[in-house]
C-alpha cells in the first residue's frame, strides 16, 4: 500500500527549497559585508595616504608639533587625523583614518631629498683664500669655491696626483654660508636645554646605568624619555622608537646596547668602538665615535655651541667610521674667541651631508655634500687653512633617494626617509 | 474487468491544497531571493571599478599624465579631474570617476597627489 500523504512531500520541498533560499540570503549577506569592508578598507587607505601627501606638501594647514582632523574633500565623510612631530633633525609625520572598526594608520620620518639639478658637493664660504689640493683627493661633482679658486699643493711630501682638480662645474662662493631654518636652531637649542619635554610625554628618572631593557615604543604613544642628572652609560639592552635619552652631563653608548630611531642629548657624547645602529645624537660641547662605529641612515649627530666658555666644541669620527645620514656643526654665539668643527679621520666615511659653521678637517671621504667655513688640514708638523690632502668628496654617490635633516632655509624638498611603527 | 487488489490511499482536497500552496510560496520566495542575489552584481561592479581606477591612477602617476581626460575603457568610460589644492602649492586634487554606458556613475576614487 503506497501512503498519498502530499503534504508531508510538500513539506520536505518546502524546507529544502527554505535551507537553499536560506544559504543564498547568508551569501548575499556575506558577500555584501565583504564588499563593504574591502570598500571601506580602500577608501580609508587613499585617505591616510593623501593625509601623508598633504603633510609631505608645503603646506600651511598643520604647523610643526601640532595635530589636526581635517575632512580632506569637504563631504563629511572623508576625515583623517594629521600630527607633525619634530624629531631630532628629521620630523615624524602621522596620518591616521578610522570608520567603525576599521583603522589605517601611516607613520614616517621625513626629511629634505636631495634635488640632483640644484646639489653639489663643496661649498666652501668665500674667506680670501683658495682651496688647496694634494695627495690623492679626488672631487667629483659642481663645487662652490671662494674667488681664489682652486689650485694643487705640494704638503707632507705629497704632490697632488689626480689629472683634473674638480670634476664638475665651479662656482663662486659668498661670504656666508646658506642660512640655517632660525626655528630649526631654537628647536635644537631647546633639546640642549632640556626644555624639549612636554606634559605628555612619560619622563623617567634614571641611574648611572641604562642597561638591560627592551623597550620598542611606537610613534603613536607618548615619547618616553630618561633623564638624569649624571654621566650615563647605555649598555646591553635594545632601545627602539620613540624614546629620548638625556643627561646633563654625559652619555657614553657600550656597542653591546641597541639603538634605533632615538634621540640621545647630552653636552658630551661618547660612542664606543663598533657600535652600530641608527641615532639622533645632539651636543653642546663634543660628539666623539669611536672606531669602527657604524650609524646607520637615517642616522644624524649635531652640535651647537651655545655658551663662550666652550673654547673648541666638536665632533670627531674615528677611523673606519661610517655614518649615513648628516652631520652638522652650529655657533649660537657668533664670536671669533670659540671654534667649532667636525673632524673626519683616515678611512672613515660619510654618506650625506656634513654643514660646519666653523672648520672641517677632513681626512676620509664623504659622499655627498660639504658645506661649511673653513677646511682645515691638521698634520703632525703642521696645521694648513683650506687645504685638503688624500680626501674623497664625491656628490655622485650620494643615492638620489637620500633624504637628509631640514636643516638649511633653501630646502623644500620634504620626503620620507623611513617607515616607523 | 480487472479488480485492483492494491488499495491506494488518496490526499484529501484540503490537504492538496494546503501542499500545493506551500510549494508555490517556497518556490515563489526563492525566485526572489535567487534574482535578488542575482540583482547584486552592482557589488560586482563597482568592486570591478575600483579594481580598475587603481590600475589607471597607478599609470597617471608613473606616466604623470596629469591633465583631465575622458576616455573609454572596454565596455566604461573614465573621467580625470585634477584640480589644485586651494591651500598647498605643490598638492592636487585627483578624481576618477568610472561610468557605464548609460552615463550612470559607478564608482569615484578621490585623492590628494603631490606634484613636483
Amino acid at each position: 500500500m503506497i501512503k498519498a500523504g502530499s503534504l508531508f512531500y510538500a513539506l520536505i520541498i518546502s524546507l529544502l527549497i527554505s535551507i537553499i533560499s536560506s544559504s543564498l540570503i547568508l551569501f548575499a549577506y556575506l558577500t555584501t559585508i565583504q564588499f563593504d569592508n574591502f570598500e571601506i578598507s580602500h577608501r580609508l587607505k587613499l585617505n591616510v595616504d593623501s593625509g601623508l601627501n598633504l603633510l609631505l606638501s608645503n603646506q600651511t594647514l598643520i604647523s610643526a608639533n601640532e595635530e589636526k582632523t581635517l575632512d580632506l574633500y569637504g563631504q563629511g565623510t572623508d576625515s583623517v587625523f594629521l600630527k607633525r612631530k619634530y624629531w631630532g633633525g628629521y620630523e615624524i609625520i602621522i596620518s591616521k583614518a578610522l570608520f567603525k572598526n576599521i583603522q589605517e594608520i601611516r607613520i614616517a620620518q621625513i626629511g629634505i631629498g636631495v634635488d640632483t639639478s640644484t646639489s653639489y658637493c663643496i661649498y666652501l664660504s668665500d674667506n680670501d683664500k683658495p682651496l688647496a689640493v694634494c695627495g690623492k683627493t679626488v672631487i667629483k661633482g659642481n663645487v662652490f669655491l671662494p674667488k681664489s679658486g682652486i689650485k694643487s699643493t705640494f704638503i707632507e711630501g705629497q704632490n697632488y696626483s689626480g689629472s683634473k682638480l674638480v670634476d664638475g662645474i665651479i662656482k663662486q662662493s659668498k661670504k656666508e654660508l646658506p642660512k640655517i631654518h632660525p626655528g630649526r636652531i631654537e628647536y635644537l637649542d631647546n633639546y640642549l636645554n632640556g626644555k624639549f619635554k612636554s606634559d605628555v610625554d612619560s619622563v623617567i628618572n634614571i641611574g648611572l646605568n641604562l642597561s638591560g631593557d627592551s623597550i620598542n615604543n611606537s610613534f603613536i604613544n607618548k615619547t618616553i624619555v630618561f633623564e638624569t642628572g649624571s654621566s650615563v652609560n647605555i649598555s646591553n639592552g635594545s632601545y627602539s622608537g620613540n624614546i629620548i635619552i638625556y643627561s646633563s652631563k654625559q652619555i657614553v653608548v657600550s656597542n653591546s646596547a641597541i639603538i634605533n630611531n632615538c634621540i640621545l642629548i647630552a653636552p658630551k657624547i661618547i660612542i664606543e668602538k663598533q657600535f652600530k645602529g641608527t641615532l639622533q645624537a645632539f651636543a653642546s660641547d663634543s660628539i666623539i665615535l669611536k672606531e669602527e662605529v657604524c650609524l646607520n641612515f637615517p642616522s644624524c649627530i649635531g652640535i651647537i655651541q651655545l655658551y663662550k666658555h666652550n673654547i673648541v666644541s666638536g665632533i670627531k669620527l674615528s677611523e673606519n667610521d661610517t655614518l649615513h645620514g648628516n652631520i652638522f656643526a652650529i655657533k649660537k654665539i657668533k664670536d671669533s674667541d670659540s671654534q667649532i668643527g667636525v673632524m673626519i679621520s683616515k678611512k672613515s666615511n660619510v654618506t650625506g651631508v656634513v654643514y660646519s659653521e666653523g672648520f672641517v678637517d677632513l681626512k676620509g671621504s664623504i659622499y655627498g655634500t660639504l658645506i661649511c667655513n673653513k677646511i682645515m688640514l691638521n698634520t703632525p708638523s703642521s696645521i694648513y687653512d683650506n687645504h685638503l690632502l688624500n680626501a674623497e668628496l664625491d656628490g655622485s654617490k650620494l643615492s638620489e633617494h637620500f633624504v637628509g635633516i631640514d636643516l638649511l632655509e633653501e630646502s623644500k624638498n620634504r620626503k620620507i626617509a623611513k617607515w616607523l611603527n | 474487468m480487472v479488480k485492483l487488489k492494491m488499495k491506494i490511499k488518496g490526499a484529501t482536497l484540503v490537504e492538496s491544497l494546503v501542499a500545493m500552496v506551500l510549494i508555490v510560496l517556497s518556490l515563489g520566495f526563492a525566485t526572489l531571493i535567487y534574482s535578488n542575489v542575482l540583482g547584486s552584481d552592482h557589488q560586482m561592479n563597482e568592486q570591478k571599478a575600483v579594481l580598475i581606477l587603481n590600475k589607471y591612477a597607478f599609470e597617471i602617476k608613473n606616466e604623470k599624465q596629469f591633465i583631465d581626460d575622458y576616455l573609454k575603457f572596454e565596455n566604461y568610460f573614465i573621467e580625470k579631474t585634477i584640480e589644485k589644492h586651494p591651500y598647498t602649492e605643490d598638492l592636487y586634487f585627483l578624481k576618477l570617476s568610472l561610468i557605464n554606458m548609460n552615463k550612470k556613475y559607478i564608482y569615484t576614487r578621490r585623492e590628494l597627489i603631490l606634484l613636483r
